[in-house]
């Protein structure tokens, strides 16, 4: 369904001395149809500008997206513009995605204008029924989005996604902004229209639980790299990277990280882990390991586990 | 959009000072509106000059025998309409300008500096120098109001486009298939109209103040009647401060020009505190 390879973007900073923030340093994948991925790593390791990037919400600096045989970054604006309603994203904060002066009837018909070919009772049936689809009350479509909670506007984003038709659905951390009550109402119902309108779905989030939930194979990103890749099992019961297990491992600690944060821009060759893993060694910090195969499906990228 | 509306009125209902502001404007506009019945004379017709007040004159007669009130009255029309419709104007393509400055960054940037040098250059003492050089007339004034006045708004707009277009939601539009053009007039723009209000009431004040100052300093279009003119020609009276003239000639039409823009600033203020991020969610 969709296929990533080498994916780049760098973020520049400063005009004369410039300075590149490597959000994104070359990452592979592939997302089949029907499947979910769910991508985890802890906070700025490029989770986000992965997904962005999918989009082309911003520009990949370098790589190849290719979304149902189609190659992303070779598109035309015009071509792309017709291409995204296939694709779509959900924020993390729902009452951000909703424009404030618009009612939530017309956000959730907004889309169903903009694609055309239904006329005014078509879209208002249709926008009762995707309100019913997310577990929202009709009477709802009057509303502003401040007058809803976040885990009623996130229904509305769904139910506004879902209008279009798409068959791939980028969620970014969906509910980390949601109470944990509703946190797990909105994930259930995400499974559940996913089912029954047959998505492809790339679940971003820094919350394991909640990934492993969700997702059929699991990505760790750590420092704009993904680490290992495999199915949930194979990540949550044997786990090769070293990184991977200190995030599973509930006895992670907060101090490991305080202590390399410091150490984070000291370096730029060999490992993206090297200053962190426990197992480090000199050729670490020169080589830069690449992706293994260590298991069908299941990618390691670190020297040591062969 | 009604609901919204209705709010807004609510808020601006509690505020003192933008009332006591709009009821003075409200006031000057049904002056300015209604002059040829409220005018109990022809401000262009003669009688017998600098007259004192008197039951016939109210406020006595000019140097060449004009009644005074009249011409008050007349003049209010003249310094509302140019206030206003540059105001308007200027507001206009403050806004556009900026929405598409805010919108697409590298021509925002590049187009950032030149207004930028607009608003490094002193404001009144070119529009002096211009209007000297220039044919005094109405139309001419308001040109140079609007040339001035658009930078200001330019940048307040798109210093709020900048960071209404990183809004997630715009990013949703954007991948439902939306384009630019139906981003900004549909999602941006309605979200930058408090804004522009605010900016047009403080930019009529502004046109207000400097209306009359050219027109003080004879730049401005000597055969029509506005606050500004009966300024520069009782100034130019030789007696008028060694005799009471001024408290009937001079007096009112300060007092006209200093409610006008106070009542705008009134106005601004409270318009000013419902649009304010930190108060926007009650009246949303």
């Amino acid at each position: 369904m969709i296929e990533v390879e080498n994916l780049k973007k760098y973020f520049s900073t400063g005009i004369l001395r410039k300075r590149h923030i490597k959000a994104v340093n070359g990452v592979s994948f592939q997302i089949e149809r029907g499947e979910t991925l769910g991508l985890v790593g802890e906070s700025g390791c490029g989770k986000t500008t992965i997904g962005r990037s999918l989009l082309r919400l911003i520009e990949p600096t370098a790589g190849k997206i290719i979304f149902d045989g189609i190659d992303l970054l070779h598109l035309k604006k015009k071509e792309l513009r017709r291409l995204r309603p296939r694709m779509q994203m959900i924020f993390q904060d729902p009452d951000a995605s909703l424009n404030p002066r618009m009612k939530i009837g017309d956000s959730i018909a907004e889309p169903l204008k903009l694609q055309g070919g239904l006329n005014k009772v078509e879209i208002k049936e249709k926008v009762s029924e995707l309100i019913e689809t997310v577990g929202l009350n009709p009477e709802h479509v009057n509303r502003y989005p401040y007058q809803l909670s976040g885990g009623q506007n996130q229904r509305v984003v769904l139910a506004r996604v879902l209008a279009v038709n798409p068959d791939f659905i980028i969620a970014d951390e969906p509910t980390s902004s949601l109470d944990v009550s509703v946190q797990a109402q909105i994930l259930n119902l995400m499974n559940h229209l996913k089912r029954e309108f047959d998505l492809t779905l790339l679940f971003i989030s820094h919350d394991l639980e909640v990934v492993r939930h969700m997702s059929d194979r699991i990505a760790v990103m750590y420092r704009g790299k993904i680490v290992e890749i495999g199915s949930v099992n194979e990540i949550f019961e044997d786990a090769k990277h070293p990184y991977t297990n200190t995030l599973i491992s509930p006895a992670s600690s907060l101090e490991d990280q305080l202590i390399f944060e410091d150490m984070k821009d000291a370096w730029d060759s060999g490992c993206v882990f090297y200053p962190r893993c426990p197992f480090n060694t000199v050729i670490c910090s020169k080589k830069e390991p690449e992706m293994v195969e260590i298991g069908k499906g299941h990618w390691v990228l670190c020297d040591r586990v062969t | 959009m009604i609901e919204d509306t209705i709010a807004f009125l609510k808020g601006y209902k509690n505020s003192v000072i933008g009332l006591v502001g709009l009821g003075i404007l409200i006031f000057f506009v049904v002056v300015a509106i209604f002059a040829p019945y409220i005018a109990p004379y022809d401000p262009h017709e003669m009688y017998k000059p600098v007259r004192h007040p008197n039951s016939d004159h109210l406020l006595g007669t000019n140097h060449i025998g004009q009644d005074i009130l009249s011409e008050l009255i007349y003049g209010t029309r003249v310094s509302l309409f140019i206030a206003f419709i540059s105001s308007i104007i200027a507001s206009y393509i403050g806004t556009s300008l900026g929405l598409i400055a805010g919108y697409f960054e590298k021509f925002g940037f590049f187009f950032m500096r030149i207004v930028d040098g607009f608003l490094a250059i002193p404001r009144l003492p070119l529009i002096i120098v211009i209007a000297a050089f220039m044919r005094p007339s109405i139309w001419n004034l308001i040109f140079i109001f609007v040339f001035f006045g658009w930078p200001f708004t330019a940048r307040i707009i798109r210093s709020e486009v900048l960071s209404l277009r990183n809004r997630p939601y715009v990013d949703a539009v954007r991948m439902l298939g939306a384009g630019n053009f139906y981003i900004l007039c549909r999602h941006i723009l309605p979200n930058v109209i408090p804004l522009v209000v605010v900016q047009l009431i403080m930019e009529a004040s502004h046109v207000v103040l400097a209306e009359a100052s050219l027109s003080f300093l004879g730049l401005g279009d000597p055969t029509t009647k506005s606050w500004g003119m009966i300024l520069h020609y009782a100034f130019e009276y030789p007696t008028i401060f060694i005799s009471d003239l001024w408290k009937w000639w001079m007096l009112p039409a300060g007092l006209c020009i200093t409610f006008t823009i106070l009542s705008l600033t009134f106005i601004g203020y409270a318009l000013e505190d419902l649009v304010n991020p930190r108060l926007r969610r009650e009246i949303l």
